[in-house]
C-alpha cells in the first residue's frame, strides 16, 4: 500500500481520506437498503383494519340456544 | 505502468457507479423514505391501502344495507383455509394484508389481517351510508363511539368503524360508485344480519336515529321478531343476546344447502360449533359457528 501510494504520488493521508469517504457512502447505501426494505414489508402488509380491536364477542362454552334466531332469514 | 496511470485505473475504493449513484440518491433524497415509512406508522397503513374493486356499478345508494363483510383476523392463511373448505370460497390476494373472497366469481367479503395476533377475530358488517360525516357526527351525539376513524379506500368509498351505545361494532361505508343491488341470496352467501344485544330498546333508538330506519315486527308462531327496514326493505333484526356471556355484536348469516353438513365440515376444518342444529330453533336448520380464529357466524337452510 505504502508502495503504491509512493508510486502513484498519492500521500497516506489521501488513502486514509478515500477510505473514510468509501466507508461512508458503503454506510449509506446500507442504511438505503435497509429503509427501502422496511418500506416495501410495510407497503405489502398494510391492511386497512390493522389496529382495530373488536373484542370477543364470540367465546366457545355457553348456550347460544334462542328461538328468535333465524327468523330473519324468512323476511 | 506510470504513476498516472496507476492513480486513475487504481483510485482505491471508488465504488463502481450503480452502488455510487443509489449512494448519491440516498445522501440526496434520505428524507423521502423516512417521510414514507414515518407517514405509515403514524396513520398505521391507512394512507396506503389496496385497490378493491368497486361494490356496486351502477351509481345507485342504499343507505342502510349491509352491502359488504370484512373478515378481520389475526392469521389470515387459516381463516381462508377454513371458509375455501366450508364454502368454496376462492381468495385473490391484494396484498399480505388483504385478500378478497369469491363464491363463483362474485365477490362475497374481504378478509383483512390484523397487526398482532391477541386481536381478536371477527366479521364486520359495512353498511351504506349516504353522507359519512353527518352520520358519525349523528352516531356519537346518539352514544355511539368512532374506533376507526374514517379512510378512503381506493374505488370503494370512505370506510369507518364504530360501536353503538351498547359495545356492538360495525362499519359503516359511502361507496364512490354506488351499492350493490338486492337480490335473493345465494347458498354460501350472505343472507341476513342481526344485532344480538343486552338492551334492544335503545339499540332500536340508536340505529333509527343513525339509520334512517323504521321499526318493523313480524310475528312468527309465539315470537315478536323486531327489525329495522329502509324504505320497505328489511335490512337487519335486532334481538336479545342469546347468552350474558358473549359481548353485544352484529351477527351475520351464510345461506347454506345443509346445516347439519355445514357444521360437520366446519369441525373438521378447525371450527367450533357454539350452537349445534336443534328443533327448537328454526327446527334444526340453524347453527352457530366460530371459525379457527373465533369469529362467529350463523348458518341457515333457506328454502322460500
Amino acid at each position: 500500500m505504502k508502495t503504491n501510494a509512493i508510486n502513484s504520488k498519492l500521500s497516506l493521508s489521501d488513502i486514509h481520506k478515500m477510505a473514510a469517504e468509501r466507508s461512508n457512502i458503503m454506510k449509506k447505501w446500507l442504511w438505503g437498503f435497509i429503509i427501502a426494505t422496511l418500506i416495501l414489508g410495510v407497503l405489502v402488509a398494510c391492511s386497512p383494519y390493522a389496529g382495530l380491536d373488536i373484542g370477543i364477542p364470540f367465546k366457545v362454552g355457553p348456550v347460544y340456544v334462542n328461538p328468535s334466531i333465524g327468523v330473519g332469514g324468512y323476511l | 505502468m506510470t504513476s498516472e496511470s496507476f492513480s486513475k485505473s487504481n483510485v482505491p475504493f471508488r465504488p463502481v457507479w450503480p452502488v455510487s449513484a443509489f449512494a448519491r440518491l440516498i445522501k440526496r433524497f434520505y428524507r423521502i423514505p423516512l417521510f414514507l415509512v414515518a407517514a405509515v406508522v403514524i396513520t398505521g397503513c391507512t394512507a396506503i391501502l389496496p385497490k378493491v374493486p368497486p361494490l356496486g356499478s351502477e351509481g345507485t345508494s342504499l343507505p342502510g344495507k349491509v352491502v359488504w363483510h370484512d373478515l378481520v383476523t389475526p392469521d389470515m392463511d387459516k381463516a381462508k383455509n377454513f371458509y375455501a373448505g366450508l364454502f368454496d370460497w376462492s381468495f385473490e390476494e391484494l396484498s399480505d394484508g388483504y385478500a378478497l373472497a369469491r363464491h363463483n366469481g362474485r365477490l362475497v367479503a374481504g378478509v383483512a389481517k390484523l397487526d398482532r395476533s391477541g386481536r381478536s377475530s371477527n366479521w364486520l358488517p359495512l353498511v351504506s351510508v349516504p353522507d359519512m360525516d353527518r352520520l358519525l357526527t349523528e352516531a356519537t351525539v346518539a352514544g355511539g363511539k368512532i374506533i376507526l376513524k374514517p379512510f378512503d379506500l381506493p374505488s370503494r368509498g370512505r370506510v369507518a368503524v364504530l360501536r353503538d351505545p351498547q359495545g356492538a361494532a360495525f362499519g359503516v361505508v359511502q361507496s364512490s360508485h354506488g351499492d350493490p343491488a338486492d337480490r335473493k341470496a345465494d347458498v354460501n352467501e350472505w343472507l341476513w344480519n342481526e344485532v344480538w344485544t343486552d338492551d334492544v330498546p335503545s339499540a332500536v333508538t340508536f340505529y333509527q336515529t343513525v339509520g334512517g330506519y323504521r321499526l318493523a315486527e313480524k310475528t312468527v308462531g309465539d315470537i315478536q321478531y323486531r327489525f329495522l327496514e329502509r324504505d320497505g326493505q328489511p335490512r337487519v333484526g335486532l334481538l336479545d343476546k342469546p347468552s350474558p356471556h358473549i359481548g353485544n355484536t352484529w351477527v351475520a348469516y351464510i345461506r347454506v344447502a345443509d346445516v347439519d353438513a355445514t357444521v360437520n365440515k366446519a369441525k373438521a376444518l378447525g371450527g367450533n360449533v357454539l350452537m349445534a342444529p336443534t328443533v327448537t330453533v328454526r327446527n334444526g336448520t340453524v347453527a352457530v359457528i366460530a371459525d379457527p380464529n373465533g369469529a362467529g357466524f350463523v348458518v341457515q337452510e333457506w328454502n322460500k
